[in-house]
């Protein structure tokens, strides 16, 4: 099953909510509905189109999430459950391969915006971009 | 490769079952007071979700966008092509943007770890907003090795 030959959703997004623990999806085995409970678990809704990529939700599961095979991507995200800083992400998988830091600057001027940029390389990149009349507001 | 539909493939949603299904109260489909459109509520690993519906799930429809504007494209002022220059000539390192400019009013990190699995690499993202409160968000983000 191609995505692009069949006009079917190639950003994975329904299936990544098929494998949230305690997923709210499930996709109905005879029907391939892809169905979406309700919070007071009284009924669902169907959903027919991804609403990410805007194509059609496949009928069938597929095997791998964006190349990333099923029990890997659920191993990882049992990994990540807990996880919710950086220091304790550090702590199970070590340091990390690159850090790139954005600082934005939004009340410094009336007509721009500043953001400041550091790549891995410890390289500083600035740019100014002009605000919009609701950022001019909001000021 | 992964696709998106493109503006010349959209046509408007007109289905009218978002509005629907927001008015039943007890779906996932909700409005966004503050954006103006219409989000998918959830849970994932990082916590609740409010997911921007970019097409309707129903009829694939481009979805209303609410209040989102596409960011402004209009060049620098002479004057602000100067400032920049200036900032450019003063700002060497972050040390030297907080001594000059103060604290920023958001921070936004991204780390990167390259191999935590055999085809997966992992995004963290933490977001500080001092403008609500240093508000601190923290999310992870699961993407393919590119090959």
């Amino acid at each position: 099953m191609s995505p692009e030959k069949d006009n079917l959703c190639s950003c994975y997004w329904p299936e990544k909510i098929l494998l949230l623990p305690d997923s709210p999806a499930i996709l109905d085995e005879i029907t391939g509905e892809f169905r979406w409970k309700n919070s007071d678990d009284e009924g669902y809704i169907v959903f027919k189109f991804c609403p990410k990529c805007g194509y059609e939700i496949p009928k069938i599961s597929r095997d791998c999430i964006d190349g990333i095979p099923k029990e890997e991507y659920i191993e990882l995200q049992s990994t990540l459950k807990n996880i919710r800083s950086i220091k304790e992400m550090t702590k199970t998988y070590g340091k990390p391969d690159k850090e790139v830091i954005q600082m934005n600057y939004l009340k410094k001027s009336e007509t721009v915006t500043i953001h400041i940029f550091k790549d891995c390389d410890e390289k500083i990149e600035i740019l100014l971009r002009p605000k919009s009349a609701d950022q001019k507001r909001k000021k | 490769m992964r696709k998106i539909k493109l503006p010349v493939e959209y046509y408007p949603c007109k289905c009218l079952k978002p509005q629907e299904y927001r008015d039943q109260g007890n779906t996932c489909i909700k409005f966004h007071p503050e954006t103006g459109a219409f989000d998918i509520l959830y849970n994932d690993i990082s916590g609740e979700i409010w997911s921007r519906i970019m097409f309707c799930p129903f009829c694939g429809g481009r979805s209303p966008q609410g209040k989102y504007k596409p960011p402004i494209t209009r060049p620098l002022s002479q004057k602000e092509k100067l400032q920049e220059t200036t900032l450019k000539q003063k700002i060497k390192s972050l040390e030297d943007a907080y001594g000059l400019l103060g604290e920023p009013d958001r921070i936004f990190t991204q780390y990167k770890f390259k191999n935590p699995s055999q085809n997966a690499v992992l995004l963290a993202c933490e977001v500080i907003d001092n403008t609500q409160e240093n508000e601190e968000h923290f999310t992870v983000f699961i993407h393919p090795k590119k090959t």
